[in-house]
Protein backbone atom coordinates (compact mmCIF):
# COMPACT_ATOMS: atom_id res chain seq x y z
CA UNK A 1 0.00 0.00 0.00
CA UNK A 2 2.58 2.75 0.73
CA UNK A 3 6.27 2.18 0.37
CA UNK A 4 9.18 4.33 1.36
CA UNK A 5 12.58 3.49 -0.13
CA UNK A 6 15.48 5.18 1.07
CA UNK A 7 13.26 8.78 1.08
CA UNK A 8 15.43 11.84 2.11
CA UNK A 9 13.64 15.72 2.07
CA UNK A 10 15.25 18.29 2.05
CA UNK A 11 14.42 22.39 2.14
CA UNK A 12 17.03 24.31 1.06
CA UNK A 13 19.87 22.88 3.81
CA UNK A 14 17.97 21.81 6.28
CA UNK A 15 16.69 18.19 6.19
CA UNK A 16 12.90 16.82 7.21
CA UNK A 17 13.43 13.45 6.51
CA UNK A 18 17.00 11.28 6.02
CA UNK A 19 17.34 7.79 4.48
CA UNK A 20 13.27 6.67 5.38
CA UNK A 21 12.19 3.06 4.43
CA UNK A 22 9.48 1.89 5.61
CA UNK A 23 6.52 -0.12 3.68
CA UNK A 24 2.82 -0.63 5.02
CA UNK A 25 0.72 -3.37 3.72
CA UNK A 26 -2.85 -3.20 2.42
CA UNK A 27 -5.04 -2.74 5.48
CA UNK A 28 -2.78 -1.64 8.16
CA UNK A 29 -3.68 -0.17 10.68
CA UNK A 30 0.10 2.34 11.46
CA UNK A 31 0.83 5.18 14.36
CA UNK A 32 3.26 7.37 13.13
CA UNK A 33 4.50 9.39 16.53
CA UNK A 34 7.49 11.42 16.98
CA UNK A 35 7.98 15.30 18.74
CA UNK A 36 6.82 18.40 16.40
CA UNK A 37 9.33 19.07 13.48
CA UNK A 38 10.27 15.84 13.62
CA UNK A 39 9.39 14.62 10.32
CA UNK A 40 6.07 13.35 10.55
CA UNK A 41 4.14 15.94 8.50
CA UNK A 42 6.53 15.72 5.74
CA UNK A 43 6.10 11.77 5.25
CA UNK A 44 2.34 12.50 5.26
CA UNK A 45 2.95 15.20 2.62
CA UNK A 46 4.79 13.20 0.84
CA UNK A 47 2.17 10.26 0.37
CA UNK A 48 -0.67 12.45 -0.62
CA UNK A 49 2.26 14.21 -2.97
CA UNK A 50 1.86 17.53 -1.68
CA UNK A 51 5.87 17.52 -1.57
CA UNK A 52 7.97 15.23 -3.65
CA UNK A 53 11.41 13.62 -2.24
CA UNK A 54 14.55 14.91 -2.72
CA UNK A 55 16.07 11.06 -2.98
CA UNK A 56 14.06 7.98 -2.93
CA UNK A 57 11.17 6.60 -4.50
CA UNK A 58 7.29 6.98 -2.61
CA UNK A 59 5.21 4.64 -3.86
CA UNK A 60 1.03 4.73 -2.78
CA UNK A 61 -1.23 1.90 -4.09
CA UNK A 62 1.80 0.97 -6.45
CA UNK A 63 2.26 3.99 -7.92
CA UNK A 64 5.30 6.29 -7.74
CA UNK A 65 4.45 9.42 -6.65
CA UNK A 66 7.46 11.01 -6.37
CA UNK A 67 7.86 10.88 -10.32
CA UNK A 68 3.96 11.69 -10.46
CA UNK A 69 2.99 14.82 -12.92
CA UNK A 70 0.95 17.39 -11.41
CA UNK A 71 -1.63 16.72 -13.14
CA UNK A 72 -2.36 13.23 -12.01
CA UNK A 73 -2.02 13.97 -8.49
CA UNK A 74 -5.85 14.46 -8.38
CA UNK A 75 -6.54 10.84 -9.57
CA UNK A 76 -4.22 9.92 -6.70
CA UNK A 77 -6.18 11.47 -4.06
CA UNK A 78 -9.29 10.44 -4.59
CA UNK A 79 -8.15 6.87 -3.57
CA UNK A 80 -7.10 8.66 -0.27
CA UNK A 81 -8.95 9.98 2.66
CA UNK A 82 -7.28 12.85 4.98
CA UNK A 83 -8.25 13.62 8.22
CA UNK A 84 -6.92 16.93 9.70
CA UNK A 85 -5.95 17.83 12.76
CA UNK A 86 -8.40 21.49 12.68
CA UNK A 87 -11.32 19.53 11.15
CA UNK A 88 -11.55 21.85 7.94
CA UNK A 89 -15.07 21.90 7.70
CA UNK A 90 -17.27 24.92 6.25
CA UNK A 91 -18.51 26.96 8.88
CA UNK A 92 -22.46 27.30 8.05
CA UNK A 93 -22.79 24.30 6.07
CA UNK A 94 -24.77 21.25 6.89
CA UNK A 95 -22.84 18.19 8.38
CA UNK A 96 -24.34 17.00 5.44
CA UNK A 97 -23.06 19.88 3.25
CA UNK A 98 -19.82 19.42 4.35
CA UNK A 99 -19.45 15.35 3.67
CA UNK A 100 -21.11 15.99 0.21
CA UNK A 101 -19.41 18.77 -0.62
CA UNK A 102 -16.38 17.00 -2.22
CA UNK A 103 -18.47 14.63 -3.77
CA UNK A 104 -20.68 17.20 -5.57
CA UNK A 105 -17.53 18.86 -7.11
CA UNK A 106 -17.13 15.40 -8.77
CA UNK A 107 -19.90 15.18 -10.33
CA UNK A 108 -21.57 12.11 -8.41
CA UNK A 109 -25.03 12.40 -9.10
CA UNK A 110 -27.94 13.69 -6.37
CA UNK A 111 -29.07 10.12 -5.46
CA UNK A 112 -25.48 8.78 -4.70
CA UNK A 113 -24.40 11.83 -2.85
CA UNK A 114 -27.50 11.01 -0.45
CA UNK A 115 -27.00 7.52 -0.06
CA UNK A 116 -22.59 7.74 0.64
CA UNK A 117 -23.19 11.00 2.48
CA UNK A 118 -26.12 9.03 4.79
CA UNK A 119 -23.77 6.00 4.97
CA UNK A 120 -20.43 7.57 5.89
CA UNK A 121 -22.64 9.81 8.45
CA UNK A 122 -23.81 6.60 9.71
CA UNK A 123 -20.48 5.12 10.27
CA UNK A 124 -19.29 7.96 12.28
CA UNK A 125 -22.67 7.98 14.56
CA UNK A 126 -24.03 11.17 13.30
CA UNK A 127 -27.17 10.47 11.53
CA UNK A 128 -28.98 12.44 13.57
CA UNK A 129 -27.06 15.46 13.36
CA UNK A 130 -27.00 15.58 9.71
CA UNK A 131 -28.48 19.20 9.52
CA UNK A 132 -26.60 20.40 12.14
CA UNK A 133 -23.91 23.22 11.22
CA UNK A 134 -20.24 23.00 13.13
CA UNK A 135 -20.77 25.50 15.71
CA UNK A 136 -23.55 23.47 16.92
CA UNK A 137 -21.25 20.49 16.75
CA UNK A 138 -18.93 19.50 19.90
CA UNK A 139 -14.96 18.68 19.26
CA UNK A 140 -14.88 15.42 18.90
CA UNK A 141 -18.73 15.53 16.19
CA UNK A 142 -16.82 18.08 14.24
CA UNK A 143 -13.66 15.54 13.77
CA UNK A 144 -16.24 12.46 12.96
CA UNK A 145 -17.50 14.64 10.69
CA UNK A 146 -14.26 15.24 9.35
CA UNK A 147 -14.12 11.49 8.99
CA UNK A 148 -17.03 10.67 7.48
CA UNK A 149 -15.59 13.51 4.81
CA UNK A 150 -12.38 10.83 4.22
CA UNK A 151 -14.19 7.50 3.54
CA UNK A 152 -17.04 9.03 1.69
CA UNK A 153 -15.21 8.48 -1.31
CA UNK A 154 -14.50 4.98 -0.41
CA UNK A 155 -10.96 5.22 -0.14
CA UNK A 156 -8.32 2.11 0.20
CA UNK A 157 -6.08 4.67 2.61
CA UNK A 158 -7.00 7.03 5.06
CA UNK A 159 -4.26 9.66 6.44
CA UNK A 160 -5.42 11.01 9.19
CA UNK A 161 -2.62 14.17 10.59
CA UNK A 162 -2.69 14.75 15.05
CA UNK A 163 -6.86 13.72 14.58
CA UNK A 164 -7.08 13.57 18.97
CA UNK A 165 -4.51 17.00 18.67
CA UNK A 166 -7.60 19.64 19.35
CA UNK A 167 -9.85 16.95 21.54
CA UNK A 168 -10.54 16.08 24.88
CA UNK A 169 -9.60 12.77 26.11
CA UNK A 170 -13.12 11.45 25.59
CA UNK A 171 -13.26 12.75 22.26
CA UNK A 172 -9.57 10.97 21.19
CA UNK A 173 -10.84 8.09 22.42
CA UNK A 174 -14.16 7.67 20.47
CA UNK A 175 -12.28 8.86 16.98
CA UNK A 176 -9.81 6.29 17.55
CA UNK A 177 -11.91 3.92 17.85
CA UNK A 178 -13.73 5.54 15.06
CA UNK A 179 -10.77 5.23 13.10
CA UNK A 180 -10.00 1.55 14.08
CA UNK A 181 -13.37 0.70 13.46
CA UNK A 182 -13.16 2.27 9.25
CA UNK A 183 -9.82 -0.09 9.43
CA UNK A 184 -11.46 -3.12 10.22
CA UNK A 185 -13.49 -2.71 7.25
CA UNK A 186 -10.71 -3.29 5.43
CA UNK A 187 -9.08 0.58 4.95
CA UNK A 188 -6.01 1.07 5.65
CA UNK A 189 -5.33 3.54 8.02
CA UNK A 190 -2.23 5.39 8.83
CA UNK A 191 -2.30 8.15 11.95
CA UNK A 192 -0.13 10.71 13.43
CA UNK A 193 0.03 11.60 17.18
CA UNK A 194 1.46 13.00 20.24
CA UNK A 195 -1.08 11.15 22.59
CA UNK A 196 1.03 7.99 23.33
CA UNK A 197 -1.61 6.71 26.22
CA UNK A 198 -3.99 6.29 22.98
CA UNK A 199 -1.43 4.36 20.86
CA UNK A 200 -0.43 2.14 24.26
CA UNK A 201 -4.06 0.85 24.28
CA UNK A 202 -4.57 0.29 20.52
CA UNK A 203 -1.46 -1.81 20.67
CA UNK A 204 -0.89 -1.42 16.94
CA UNK A 205 2.26 -0.57 14.91
CA UNK A 206 3.98 2.60 15.83
CA UNK A 207 6.60 3.85 13.34
CA UNK A 208 8.66 6.30 15.51
CA UNK A 209 10.52 9.57 14.07
CA UNK A 210 13.10 11.56 15.59
CA UNK A 211 14.79 14.39 14.01
CA UNK A 212 14.14 13.07 10.63
CA UNK A 213 14.62 9.26 11.11
CA UNK A 214 13.09 6.46 12.28
CA UNK A 215 14.18 5.38 14.93
CA UNK A 216 11.71 2.63 15.53
CA UNK A 217 9.22 0.68 13.95
CA UNK A 218 7.14 -1.86 15.84
CA UNK A 219 4.09 -2.23 18.26
CA UNK A 220 4.32 0.11 21.07
CA UNK A 221 6.13 -0.62 24.21
CA UNK A 222 5.90 1.86 27.35
CA UNK A 223 9.94 1.02 27.39
CA UNK A 224 10.32 2.36 24.04
CA UNK A 225 12.42 5.26 24.52
CA UNK A 226 11.02 8.87 23.17
CA UNK A 227 8.13 7.97 21.57
CA UNK B 1 -16.52 -0.86 -24.92
CA UNK B 2 -17.65 2.83 -25.36
CA UNK B 3 -21.48 2.44 -25.38
CA UNK B 4 -24.52 5.57 -25.69
CA UNK B 5 -24.84 4.43 -22.01
CA UNK B 6 -20.79 5.39 -21.07
CA UNK B 7 -21.58 8.69 -23.11
CA UNK B 8 -24.28 9.62 -21.17
CA UNK B 9 -23.58 9.12 -17.98
CA UNK B 10 -20.04 11.13 -18.56
CA UNK B 11 -21.70 14.12 -20.22
CA UNK B 12 -24.22 13.92 -17.34
CA UNK B 13 -21.30 13.91 -15.05
CA UNK B 14 -19.50 16.74 -17.03
CA UNK B 15 -23.17 18.78 -16.82
CA UNK B 16 -23.64 18.53 -13.24
CA UNK B 17 -19.46 19.47 -12.42
CA UNK B 18 -20.05 22.54 -14.69
CA UNK B 19 -23.43 23.45 -12.63
CA UNK B 20 -21.56 23.35 -10.06
CA UNK B 21 -18.39 25.12 -11.37
CA UNK B 22 -21.32 28.07 -12.57
CA UNK B 23 -22.55 27.88 -8.77
CA UNK B 24 -19.22 28.43 -7.48
CA UNK B 25 -18.96 31.23 -9.82
CA UNK B 26 -22.09 33.11 -8.81
CA UNK B 27 -21.11 32.61 -5.00
CA UNK B 28 -17.64 34.68 -5.42
CA UNK B 29 -19.51 37.40 -7.31
CA UNK B 30 -21.86 37.59 -4.88
CA UNK B 31 -18.73 37.75 -2.04
CA UNK B 32 -17.17 40.19 -4.05
CA UNK B 33 -20.01 42.44 -3.77
CA UNK B 34 -19.26 46.30 -4.25
CA UNK B 35 -16.47 45.79 -5.53
CA UNK B 36 -18.26 44.05 -8.58
CA UNK B 37 -19.19 47.29 -9.40
CA UNK B 38 -16.21 49.27 -8.70
CA UNK B 39 -14.40 46.83 -11.61
CA UNK B 40 -17.25 47.48 -14.08
CA UNK B 41 -17.02 50.67 -14.27
CA UNK B 42 -13.68 50.63 -14.60
CA UNK B 43 -13.51 48.37 -16.84
CA UNK B 44 -16.62 49.75 -19.29
CA UNK B 45 -14.24 53.18 -18.99
CA UNK B 46 -11.12 51.80 -20.40
CA UNK B 47 -13.33 49.59 -22.77
CA UNK B 48 -15.19 52.91 -23.68
CA UNK B 49 -12.21 54.90 -24.58
CA UNK B 50 -10.27 52.18 -26.28
CA UNK B 51 -13.54 51.32 -28.25
CA UNK B 52 -13.78 55.63 -29.21
CA UNK B 53 -10.55 55.91 -30.10
CA UNK B 54 -10.58 52.74 -32.64
CA UNK B 55 -13.44 53.65 -34.34
CA UNK B 56 -11.97 57.47 -34.80
CA UNK B 57 -9.20 56.00 -36.36
CA UNK B 58 -10.67 53.27 -38.14
CA UNK B 59 -12.75 56.27 -39.94
CA UNK B 60 -10.68 58.42 -40.25
CA UNK B 61 -8.61 55.90 -42.05
CA UNK B 62 -11.68 54.62 -44.19
CA UNK B 63 -12.58 58.42 -45.27
CA UNK B 64 -8.83 58.87 -46.37
CA UNK B 65 -9.34 55.56 -48.36
CA UNK B 66 -12.72 56.54 -49.56
CA UNK B 67 -11.41 59.73 -51.00
CA UNK B 68 -7.57 58.52 -52.32
CA UNK B 69 -9.63 57.33 -55.85
CA UNK B 70 -11.67 60.69 -55.79
CA UNK B 71 -9.12 63.16 -57.50
CA UNK B 72 -11.54 66.01 -57.04
CA UNK B 73 -9.99 69.64 -56.62
CA UNK B 74 -12.06 72.74 -56.02
CA UNK B 75 -10.69 76.24 -57.46
CA UNK B 76 -12.41 79.18 -55.97
CA UNK B 77 -12.09 82.36 -58.01
CA UNK B 78 -10.85 85.67 -57.38
CA UNK B 79 -14.09 88.41 -57.58
CA UNK B 80 -13.40 90.25 -59.96
CA UNK B 81 -12.99 87.07 -62.39
CA UNK B 82 -15.16 85.83 -64.77
CA UNK B 83 -16.61 82.27 -64.18
CA UNK B 84 -17.65 81.82 -67.61
CA UNK B 85 -14.00 82.00 -68.93
CA UNK B 86 -12.27 80.74 -66.16
CA UNK B 87 -14.54 77.04 -66.07
CA UNK B 88 -13.39 76.33 -69.61
CA UNK B 89 -9.79 77.55 -69.22
CA UNK B 90 -9.62 75.11 -66.09
CA UNK B 91 -11.06 72.12 -68.11
CA UNK B 92 -8.63 72.75 -70.62
CA UNK B 93 -5.95 71.65 -68.63
CA UNK B 94 -3.28 68.73 -68.79
CA UNK B 95 -5.36 65.85 -66.36
CA UNK B 96 -8.38 67.41 -65.97
CA UNK B 97 -11.10 65.13 -67.18
CA UNK B 98 -14.40 66.83 -65.77
CA UNK B 99 -15.55 70.25 -64.90
CA UNK B 100 -18.32 71.86 -62.62
CA UNK B 101 -18.81 74.72 -61.95
CA UNK B 102 -20.75 76.64 -58.81
CA UNK B 103 -21.54 80.21 -59.39
CA UNK B 104 -21.56 82.36 -56.13
CA UNK B 105 -24.98 83.62 -56.50
CA UNK B 106 -26.07 79.67 -56.40
CA UNK B 107 -23.81 79.09 -53.39
CA UNK B 108 -24.95 81.86 -51.64
CA UNK B 109 -28.57 80.57 -52.08
CA UNK B 110 -27.80 77.35 -51.15
CA UNK B 111 -25.98 78.45 -47.83
CA UNK B 112 -29.18 80.74 -47.33
CA UNK B 113 -31.31 77.59 -47.65
CA UNK B 114 -29.66 75.90 -45.22
CA UNK B 115 -29.14 78.52 -42.03
CA UNK B 116 -32.60 79.77 -40.90
CA UNK B 117 -30.96 83.53 -39.94
CA UNK B 118 -28.73 85.02 -42.28
CA UNK B 119 -27.52 88.42 -41.93
CA UNK B 120 -28.51 90.97 -44.96
CA UNK B 121 -24.66 91.33 -46.15
CA UNK B 122 -23.69 91.07 -49.55
CA UNK B 123 -22.67 87.74 -51.05
CA UNK B 124 -18.95 86.78 -49.32
CA UNK B 125 -18.64 83.28 -51.08
CA UNK B 126 -16.26 83.07 -54.47
CA UNK B 127 -17.29 81.37 -57.77
CA UNK B 128 -16.46 77.62 -57.46
CA UNK B 129 -14.85 75.12 -60.14
CA UNK B 130 -15.08 71.95 -59.29
CA UNK B 131 -12.45 69.35 -61.40
CA UNK B 132 -11.37 65.64 -61.61
CA UNK B 133 -8.32 65.22 -62.14
CA UNK B 134 -7.36 61.57 -63.89
CA UNK B 135 -5.22 60.26 -61.15
CA UNK B 136 -4.27 61.80 -57.88
CA UNK B 137 -0.56 61.52 -58.21
CA UNK B 138 -1.66 64.54 -60.89
CA UNK B 139 -3.63 66.62 -58.63
CA UNK B 140 0.22 68.29 -56.61
CA UNK B 141 1.38 69.29 -60.42
CA UNK B 142 -1.87 70.73 -61.42
CA UNK B 143 -2.81 73.09 -58.19
CA UNK B 144 0.83 74.38 -58.71
CA UNK B 145 -0.53 75.38 -61.94
CA UNK B 146 -3.93 76.70 -60.91
CA UNK B 147 -2.61 78.72 -58.16
CA UNK B 148 -0.14 80.57 -60.39
CA UNK B 149 -3.28 81.84 -62.37
CA UNK B 150 -4.09 85.69 -61.23
CA UNK B 151 -7.67 84.97 -61.48
CA UNK B 152 -7.28 82.36 -58.87
CA UNK B 153 -8.00 83.04 -54.98
CA UNK B 154 -7.56 79.50 -53.48
CA UNK B 155 -7.25 75.69 -54.77
CA UNK B 156 -7.98 72.97 -52.47
CA UNK B 157 -7.64 69.50 -52.62
CA UNK B 158 -9.81 67.89 -49.90
CA UNK B 159 -7.58 64.70 -50.02
CA UNK B 160 -4.62 66.39 -48.53
CA UNK B 161 -7.27 68.26 -45.75
CA UNK B 162 -8.79 64.97 -44.59
CA UNK B 163 -4.91 63.04 -44.45
CA UNK B 164 -4.02 65.97 -42.33
CA UNK B 165 -7.00 65.06 -39.89
CA UNK B 166 -6.28 61.20 -40.39
CA UNK B 167 -2.63 61.99 -39.25
CA UNK B 168 -4.21 64.41 -36.21
CA UNK B 169 -6.71 61.50 -34.88
CA UNK B 170 -3.89 59.22 -35.11
CA UNK B 171 -2.00 60.65 -33.44
CA UNK B 172 -4.86 61.57 -30.53
CA UNK B 173 -5.48 57.70 -30.69
CA UNK B 174 -1.99 56.53 -29.97
CA UNK B 175 -2.03 58.71 -26.58
CA UNK B 176 -5.29 57.32 -26.01
CA UNK B 177 -4.25 54.18 -26.24
CA UNK B 178 -1.32 54.27 -23.82
CA UNK B 179 -3.65 56.15 -21.75
CA UNK B 180 -5.89 53.22 -21.88
CA UNK B 181 -3.11 50.35 -21.37
CA UNK B 182 -2.47 52.21 -18.17
CA UNK B 183 -5.77 52.06 -17.42
CA UNK B 184 -5.93 48.41 -18.49
CA UNK B 185 -3.06 47.65 -15.97
CA UNK B 186 -5.05 49.37 -12.99
CA UNK B 187 -7.92 47.54 -13.74
CA UNK B 188 -6.07 44.10 -14.08
CA UNK B 189 -4.97 45.16 -10.68
CA UNK B 190 -8.20 45.64 -9.03
CA UNK B 191 -9.75 42.29 -10.62
CA UNK B 192 -5.98 40.54 -9.63
CA UNK B 193 -6.29 41.79 -5.89
CA UNK B 194 -10.75 41.50 -5.92
CA UNK B 195 -10.32 37.57 -6.71
CA UNK B 196 -6.73 37.43 -4.52
CA UNK B 197 -9.21 38.56 -1.46
CA UNK B 198 -11.68 35.77 -2.86
CA UNK B 199 -9.39 33.16 -3.12
CA UNK B 200 -8.23 34.14 0.45
CA UNK B 201 -11.39 33.62 1.96
CA UNK B 202 -12.54 30.54 0.31
CA UNK B 203 -8.77 28.75 1.66
CA UNK B 204 -10.02 26.07 3.31
CA UNK B 205 -12.45 25.09 0.92
CA UNK B 206 -9.52 24.91 -1.74
CA UNK B 207 -7.58 22.98 0.91
CA UNK B 208 -10.43 20.36 0.82
CA UNK B 209 -10.52 20.16 -2.40
CA UNK B 210 -7.43 19.79 -3.61
CA UNK B 211 -6.83 17.15 -0.50
CA UNK B 212 -10.01 15.11 -1.80
CA UNK B 213 -8.57 14.96 -5.53
CA UNK B 214 -10.59 17.55 -7.23
CA UNK B 215 -9.35 18.64 -10.68
CA UNK B 216 -7.13 21.72 -10.72
CA UNK B 217 -9.56 23.21 -12.97
CA UNK B 218 -12.50 22.61 -11.12
CA UNK B 219 -10.92 25.02 -8.74
CA UNK B 220 -9.66 27.75 -11.10
CA UNK B 221 -12.45 28.24 -12.84
CA UNK B 222 -14.65 30.25 -10.72
CA UNK B 223 -12.11 32.91 -10.85
CA UNK B 224 -11.58 32.72 -14.37
CA UNK B 225 -14.76 32.49 -15.77
CA UNK B 226 -15.47 35.67 -12.98
CA UNK B 227 -12.51 37.78 -14.28
CA UNK B 228 -13.60 36.88 -17.72
CA UNK B 229 -17.42 38.23 -16.94
CA UNK B 230 -16.20 41.59 -16.03
CA UNK B 231 -14.37 41.80 -19.36
CA UNK B 232 -17.13 40.69 -20.97
CA UNK B 233 -20.05 42.75 -19.10
CA UNK B 234 -17.94 45.89 -18.86
CA UNK B 235 -17.30 45.48 -23.20
CA UNK B 236 -21.53 45.08 -23.24
CA UNK B 237 -21.89 48.21 -21.09
CA UNK B 238 -19.48 50.23 -22.94
CA UNK B 239 -21.14 49.50 -26.19
CA UNK B 240 -24.03 51.94 -25.97
CA UNK B 241 -21.40 55.17 -24.97
CA UNK B 242 -19.06 53.37 -28.03
CA UNK B 243 -22.33 53.55 -30.38
CA UNK B 244 -23.14 57.20 -29.81
CA UNK B 245 -19.37 58.20 -30.28
CA UNK B 246 -19.60 57.01 -33.31
CA UNK B 247 -23.04 58.74 -34.24
CA UNK B 248 -21.97 61.82 -33.44
CA UNK B 249 -18.50 61.40 -35.53
CA UNK B 250 -20.57 60.65 -38.36
CA UNK B 251 -23.09 62.95 -38.28
CA UNK B 252 -20.21 65.67 -37.89
CA UNK B 253 -18.78 63.58 -40.88
CA UNK B 254 -22.23 63.93 -42.87
CA UNK B 255 -22.57 67.48 -42.48
CA UNK B 256 -19.40 67.84 -44.70
CA UNK B 257 -21.12 65.39 -47.08
CA UNK B 258 -18.94 62.43 -45.85
CA UNK B 259 -20.21 59.44 -45.64
CA UNK B 260 -19.24 56.49 -44.09
CA UNK B 261 -21.09 53.40 -44.88
CA UNK B 262 -18.35 50.38 -42.98
CA UNK B 263 -19.05 47.85 -41.12
CA UNK B 264 -16.47 49.23 -38.40
CA UNK B 265 -18.64 49.26 -35.06
CA UNK B 266 -18.85 45.44 -35.10
CA UNK B 267 -15.54 45.17 -35.29
CA UNK B 268 -14.65 47.26 -32.72
CA UNK B 269 -17.41 45.79 -30.59
CA UNK B 270 -15.90 42.31 -31.26
CA UNK B 271 -12.52 44.01 -30.61
CA UNK B 272 -13.68 45.19 -27.25
CA UNK B 273 -15.41 42.16 -25.71
CA UNK B 274 -12.14 40.37 -26.92
CA UNK B 275 -10.07 42.66 -24.73
CA UNK B 276 -12.47 42.44 -22.19
CA UNK B 277 -12.40 38.99 -21.82
CA UNK B 278 -8.44 38.64 -21.82
CA UNK B 279 -7.81 41.62 -18.91
CA UNK B 280 -9.99 39.97 -16.90
CA UNK B 281 -8.72 36.39 -17.85
CA UNK B 282 -5.41 37.88 -17.00
CA UNK B 283 -6.44 39.35 -14.02
CA UNK B 284 -7.60 36.19 -12.45
CA UNK B 285 -4.97 34.37 -14.16
CA UNK B 286 -2.30 36.45 -12.14
CA UNK B 287 -4.40 36.49 -8.65
CA UNK B 288 -4.06 32.67 -9.17
CA UNK B 289 -0.76 32.36 -9.74
CA UNK B 290 0.34 34.75 -6.52
CA UNK B 291 -2.38 32.35 -3.77
CA UNK B 292 -3.96 29.31 -5.72
CA UNK B 293 -0.77 27.07 -5.47
CA UNK B 294 -2.87 23.99 -6.93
Amino acid sequence: MIEFTRVTKRYGNLEALKDATFSIATGEFVFLVGPSGAGKSTIMKLIYREEGATEGTVFVNGVDVSTLKDKQVPLLRRHLGVVFQDFKLLPGHTAFDNVAYVLRALGTPPAEIRRRVIGALKVVGLIDKVDAIPEELSGGEQQRVGIARAIVNGPNLVVADEPTGNLDPQSSEEVMNLLLQINQRGTTVLVTTHNLNLVERMKKRVIAIENAQIVADGVYQPSTPNT
Amino acid sequence: MFSINTFFHAFAKDLRIGQRILIETGGGLYRSGWMNLIILVTMASILTIFGSLTLLTLDSQHLVENWSNRATVSVYLKNDASLADMEPELRRLPHVTKSDSLPKSEAWELYQSNQEDTPEIPNPLPDTVHLEVDSPQNVPMLIKEIESMSEVEEVRYPYEFLKQISQLTRGISIFGLMFTVFLGLLTLFIISNTLSLLIQARRREIEILRMMGVSNWYIRLPFLIQGALYGFVGALLAFMPVTSFQMFVRSVLSFFQWNLDGQNLYFVAGLMVLIGVVVGGLGATNSMKKYLNV
